[in-house]
């Protein structure tokens, strides 16, 4: 109870003892929330480099960003063409399930 | 335990995200009725990625800095917006104008010694890529290495959601 405490309280405060390893399993989590690097854990373990995860989680953020743009512009698309009053009863069911 | 937990976090996150997201959608759509010209075309789909973005960052709330600097920033585009609407009606409250400017500066001045106060710290080599990032992350500007770290791992699931939920009702919508 009281570690979760510190963790967030540490987190808040800009100041913060940084440790190797506390790096180390930070990069490592960033690493398993990218398609691109998340396979490559299994086969050589600590091959890829704290830069290379950094590189690709800037690529990765970046392709998010245009999706979202896409989505933006496909929304917008929708909106002045289909009847949108009617879907959002539709999308709160299915998020409920 | 705790994963249950996290699930049940994560699936309420969703419908909160997507109830405050269809609010904003209703609203853009009571403002723009007809989107005829590419101008204004343009202009309604940056609207949606705003309200996206603060949509997520409203559900996500004041604990994580990325939806903090999300929020702020909208704040601030509002209060400009607000400033810009009064300029062209033209009153005559300068003096209070001229205050929230001051506002603005400060807080921009902060993040830049913050940022100053970092760049001495950092793991060699990963540096310049860690600048990057933080162009990316919301907020990322004042934040330390560690909480880069933390605050990006955070940042991409959720926009992970925020793409597969934008995606879900343009679904919806098309059928």
């Amino acid at each position: 109870m009281s570690s979760r405490r510190s963790r967030s309280s540490r987190q808040s405060s800009g100041v913060s003892r940084i440790s190797e390893d506390q790096i180390n399993d930070l990069v490592i989590r960033l690493q398993q929330l990218l398609p691109e690097l998340r396979n490559t854990n299994n086969r050589t373990s600590d091959k890829v480099s704290a830069s290379r995860v950094l590189q690709e989680t800037c690529n990765y953020i970046k392709s998010l960003h245009r999706e979202v743009d896409d989505l933006s512009e496909r929304l917008t698309e929708l909106l002045s063409t289909s009847d949108t009053s009617n879907a959002q009863a539709a999308i709160i069911r299915s998020l409920l399930m | 335990m705790m994963n249950q937990q996290s699930i049940r976090n994560s699936s309420s996150r969703k419908t909160q995200f997507a109830i405050r997201f269809l609010r904003a959608l209703t609203r853009i759509k009571m403002a723009t009725p007809i989107v005829s010209s590419v101008q204004s075309r343009k202009k309604c789909s940056r609207r949606i990625k705003r309200a996206a973005d603060t949509s997520m960052a409203a559900t996500i709330g004041s604990r994580r800095s990325w939806g903090r600097a999300i929020l702020l920033k909208h704040r601030k585009q509002v209060r400009n917006r607000v400033l810009m609407r009064q300029k062209v009606v033209g009153d005559n409250n300068k003096g209070n104008k001229t205050r929230k400017i001051k506002v603005v500066n400060k807080e921009e001045k902060q993040i830049n010694k913050a940022r100053k106060i970092d760049s001495s710290k950092g793991v060699q080599g990963s540096v310049n890529r860690a600048n990057k990032l933080r162009k990316l992350v919301p907020g990322g500007d004042a934040m330390d290495f560690c909480s880069l770290l933390e605050e990006t791992a955070h940042y991409i699931k959720s926009l992970n959601t925020q793409v597969q939920l934008m995606q879900k009702i343009a679904d919806i919508y098309e059928t």
